[in-house]
């Protein structure tokens, strides 16, 4: 039974393939300092557990969780679209913790630290994926069609006006596109797929807290756009795969008991650190950002 | 592929290779004897000192229930309170580790691995007080008990201590909400009012506004309901504060720590929990006990009596001859009257039990049992 | 009540301030988000510990070591891995992930030598605190006010008229036309992370004495510290104790008449009203 293992760590690999492509989109193709990627993520898994708890069918809660948190990241648009670089940054950070806060705090609707329990496992035309191969396989394709329309995307001329916004904003305007009209949908399309992230994982886990979407979580995610390359769909791919495998090896060492958790967090900072420091492109990175 | 991303990819998969076969090697032969239970723990992050006693508990029952030959073997998880992570390591335990029974803390991973124990058809023993927990499934078990009898306990204490009017300082969790749920049940039912009732985050550390609002509703009793260092700092704020009503408080608190950072201001606090101290009659318990006091110089806690227990009543399933998971289920649902630290062990068909709550308090900086 | 609030607001202000004030004085410098400034608080109140409370050195003896340590140890962590970055041209990005990497790291070598376990150093001695205009505050609190505020002016005056603070600032405007000038950027990185470790040094040693020491306080600490620093305009030191105070007050004045279960939600949304309306900060000036 090795087999479920792996399937487990691949429907993960899967989840944050959808993560790590649309954050590809809004950082690596158009520049954005996006911070707000987890918030985004966590207002889907929130949509998405909440509708399905309440007996709405799979094709309703997952795309409602895609819509949702698209407006949420057309609403962050409009406020930032003037901000550049690093206030950027922060205030896309800033608002996750916002989103992080809410979550806490409006038990009303969300339980707060207590959480959603006993959220269904998908069920399309009267099957359910409750096992976790066919989970795979409804992952598999939802990777596949987010990577295709992203793909499609990127090499679009929208796509290299995006590119153009990244690399010279001022002279984008003076060819006359709406710089900030681009970045706003942009923002918009990243938030819609990590949104259908956050309903995935909320149906897989079948039970979510506000602590799976901390800046902690975040990193991980960023990490991968980083160490894959920033605006490369190929290096994210594979950076997912490393970066999702990378901690479970740590799990066969046999460390004496007292000490086992410590020592794998410390091995595992080390590693991103190293290849941080000696890969800071990473492996297909084309560009930088200011 | 460009050359550095084709080493490191290389490098991982070495790794993972070379990790494997050390795996393999370094594992001991599995005679037919040894059954393995994986304990998914908070053992990083701000949990980890709960982590860390519950990993006591279990190892002070192994060394005794190996002593002659190794019957049961545990293999720690990390959890970091993360859900993908103990989801993670209880498909690696399960599937290749083979496990027959889990252990998990921390009410929100516990949810977390619970779907995947029943599917599987392991054993889950969750070391939290989430109200309904074990209903999730048959092989869902807690040795807990449900935290609203706590919270009701000190409601009776109260009443007969004539109180009539109490305040509430809660941590916002499953059990600290059931025990803040259970005392008000019980104080308001008998004409008296809970003046004000707060909760607080994990990541708090000074209570001095709550404890302020606390002071102008003027109770003649406080109840802090949290972990042992949050309701150590909310005694010494008050007491700072001029606040010296009476305090009550729940179980877990009685660690070194505790009494560290509340120093002599600990004195006469009464809090109720279901350990057995020193009325205990089974002696093998008692060495424990001193065995535990010795060794982390802090009496055994909630955390790592109800471990403890739960490897020492598997450890005598499994001494019958008993070796997998359903057939432990069915020997556990048997059990009558195990005896235990943090109370006798005896399931309801739920998989819960229900254990007496008895009061404590802490006399010259020792925890000991509450005396009129 | 009004007073005693107000000295609760206070007492907090002063705790993100002592985090912000060196967490942004790193940032005004080298432009980039150093999280690990938050886990160099906590190593600095371990350091203050395993001197006082395990060793046995004499406390202030202890004290002035642990301040020293922090300088260095802050100078190290510039030298080892962001240095490096800089070197290979790494974003600020990469440098905001490899300080969350390096915050993991350091508070996994917490956990590893001082355990789990909250530590206390227990120099003070509890009792009932001051009466102060009908509110109360304990002896460590007023000297965490008057620390607070000490820092407010001392780094008001080393940036605007020491040699090195007035260099440091050049870098933090332009650094191009500072190395042309003949001010080496990498030294005054160096000094700015010698000096904001040093600050983290003394919120470790106030904040360990206050709230006791585990291994995960530096994330809660900074976080609050971050939070009042954007308040208060992040590039500005000034600006960000402001902020730590505004923080403080918000918070406490807050959960008096909401929930205390509220008070991170108010922190953040105090935080994002003024990311919208004014993301520059109460003291920072426009790009």
């Amino acid at each position: 039974m090795i087999s479920a293992y792996f399937i487990h760590l691949l429907i993960l690999i899967g989840i944050y393939l959808i993560l790590a492509i649309s954050l590809q989109l809004s950082v690596g193709f158009t520049g954005l300092l996006n911070l707000g990627h987890i918030a985004f993520y966590c207002v889907g898994a929130y949509a998405s557990a909440l509708l399905a708890l309440n007996g709405f069918p799979f094709w309703i809660y997952f795309l409602a969780a895609g819509f949702l948190a698209m407006i949420f990241g057309f609403l962050l648009s409009i406020p930032t679209k003037k901000l550049k670089g690093d206030y950027l940054a922060l205030a896309t950070l800033g608002f996750s913790f916002v989103i992080y806060a809410v979550a806490l705090n409006w038990t009303g609707l969300t339980r707060g630290p207590l959480g959603l329990p006993g959220i269904p496992r998908p069920t399309l035309f009267g099957f359910t994926f409750s096992d976790n191969v066919s989970f795979l396989i409804l992952t598999f394709i939802i990777v596949l069609i987010s990577y295709l329309i992203i793909k499609k995307i990127t090499i679009s001329p929208f796509g290299k006006v995006l590119e153009a916004t990244r690399d010279d904003e001022l002279a984008t305007r003076v060819l006359g596109k709406n710089t900030f009209k681009m970045k706003s949908i942009s923002l918009a399309t990243s938030a819609f797929f990590a949104g259908l992230a956050g309903s995935l994982y909320a149906s897989y886990i079948t039970f979510i807290d506000p602590s799976s979407f901390t800046l902690l979580q975040l990193i991980p995610v960023l990490c991968i756009v980083i160490i894959g390359g920033l605006a490369s769909l190929k290096g994210t791919i594979i950076a997912t795969i490393i970066l999702v495998l990378l901690p479970e090896p740590l799990r066969f060492i046999g460390f004496p008991s007292s000490i086992v958790g410590p020592a794998r967090q410390i091995i595992y900072g080390l590693i991103l650190l190293l290849i941080l420091v000696y890969r800071p492109k990473g492996f297909y990175g084309k560009v930088e950002l200011e | 592929m460009n050359k550095t991303a084709k080493t490191i990819l290389w490098v991982v998969i070495i790794v993972i290779v070379i990790g494997a076969i050390w795996y393999g090697v370094t594992r001991k032969p599995t005679t037919e004897e040894v059954i393995k239970i994986g304990a998914i723990l908070p053992l990083t992050g701000k949990n980890a000192s709960y982590g860390e006693r519950t990993q006591r508990g279990i190892e002070l029952a192994l060394e005794e229930v190996n002593k002659e030959e190794k019957i049961i073997e545990v293999i720690y998880e990390d959890s970091r309170g993360d859900l993908k992570e103990a989801a993670s390591a209880a498909q690696k335990l399960i599937n290749i580790d083979k496990v027959q029974v889990l252990f998990s803390q921390l009410s929100g991973v516990s949810q977390a691995i619970a779907p995947i124990a029943q599917e599987n058809k392991i054993i889950l023993f969750g070391f939290t007080s989430t109200p309904g927990f074990t209903k999730q499934g048959d092989y869902i078990f807690s040795n807990r008990g449900d935290a609203t009898n706590i919270g009701k306990r000190l409601g009776e204490f109260a009443i007969e201590k004539e109180y009539k009017k109490a305040a509430i300082v809660y941590l916002n969790n499953e059990t600290h909400k059931g025990i803040e749920e259970g005392f008000r049940e019980i104080f308001e039912n008998n004409d008296r009012s809970v003046v004000i009732s707060e909760l607080h985050e994990k990541t708090e550390t000074d209570f001095r506004t709550i404890l302020t609002k606390i002071k102008a509703a003027q109770p003649q009793v406080i109840l802090f309901s949290s972990r042992d260092k949050y309701v150590a700092m909310m005694l010494v704020q008050a007491r700072e504060l001029g606040l010296d009503q009476q305090v009550l408080s729940v179980q877990g608190i009685d660690s070194k720590s505790f009494l560290e950072i509340a120093q002599h201001t600990a004195e006469g606090i009464i809090y109720a929990q279901t350990i057995v101290y020193e009325d205990i009659t089974n002696p093998e318990l008692q060495e424990t006990l001193k065995e535990h006091q010795n060794r982390y110089g802090e009496p055994m806690s909630l955390y790592a009596a109800n471990s403890y227990d739960v490897v020492k009543l598997l450890a005598k399933i499994v001494k019958t001859g008993i070796k997998t998971s359903p057939a432990i289920k069915i020997a556990l649902l048997e059990t009558r009257d195990f005896p235990g630290i943090s109370g006798d062990i005896t399931f309801d068909e739920t998989g819960n039990v229900h254990k007496e709550n008895k009061l404590f308090t802490v006399k010259n900086g020792q925890f000991v049992p509450y005396e009129e | 009540m009004f007073s005693q609030l107000f000295i609760n607001g206070l007492i907090a202000g002063a705790i993100y301030a002592l985090v912000a004030s060196g967490f942004s004085l790193i940032y005004s410098t080298c432009k980039f988000i150093h999280f690990a400034h938050g886990a160099v608080v906590a190593v600095t109140a371990y350091i203050l510990y395993l001197f006082f409370s395990l060793l046995g050195l004499n406390f202030w003896l202890a004290v002035i070591l642990t301040i020293i340590f922090a300088g260095f140890f802050g100078w190290l962590i510039n030298k080892i891995l962001y240095k490096k970055l800089r070197k290979r041209k790494a974003s600020n990005v990469i440098l905001l992930i490899a300080s969350v990497g390096l915050l993991i790291l350091l508070e996994s070598l917490i956990l590893l030598f001082f355990g789990a376990d909250v530590k206390t150093i227990g120099f003070i001695k509890i009792a009932k605190g001051l009466e102060f205009l009908g509110a109360i505050i304990t002896p460590l609190q007023i000297v965490i006010i008057i620390s607070s505020f000490v820092l407010l002016f001392l780094l008001f005056f080393f940036t605007k008229k020491s040699k090195i603070g007035k260099a440091m600032r050049a870098v933090a405007d332009n650094r191009d036309v500072a190395e042309i000038v003949g001010i080496s950027a990498e030294k005054m990185f160096s000094w700015s992370f010698i000096i904001g470790s040093a600050i983290a040094g003394i919120a470790g040693i106030l904040v360990g004495l206050e709230q006791n020491l585990e291994p995960t306080m530096g994330t809660n600490l900074i976080i609050k510290g971050f939070t009042g620093a954007i308040i208060g305009g992040i590039g500005s030191v000034p600006g960000a104790i402001l902020g730590s105070f505004l923080l403080g007050f918000s918070e406490n004045f807050g959960i008096w008449f909401l929930p205390s279960g509220y008070k991170d939600a108010i922190a953040f949304i105090i935080l994002f009203v003024f990311l919208l309306a004014r993301p520059q900060g109460i003291l920072g000036r426009k790009k």
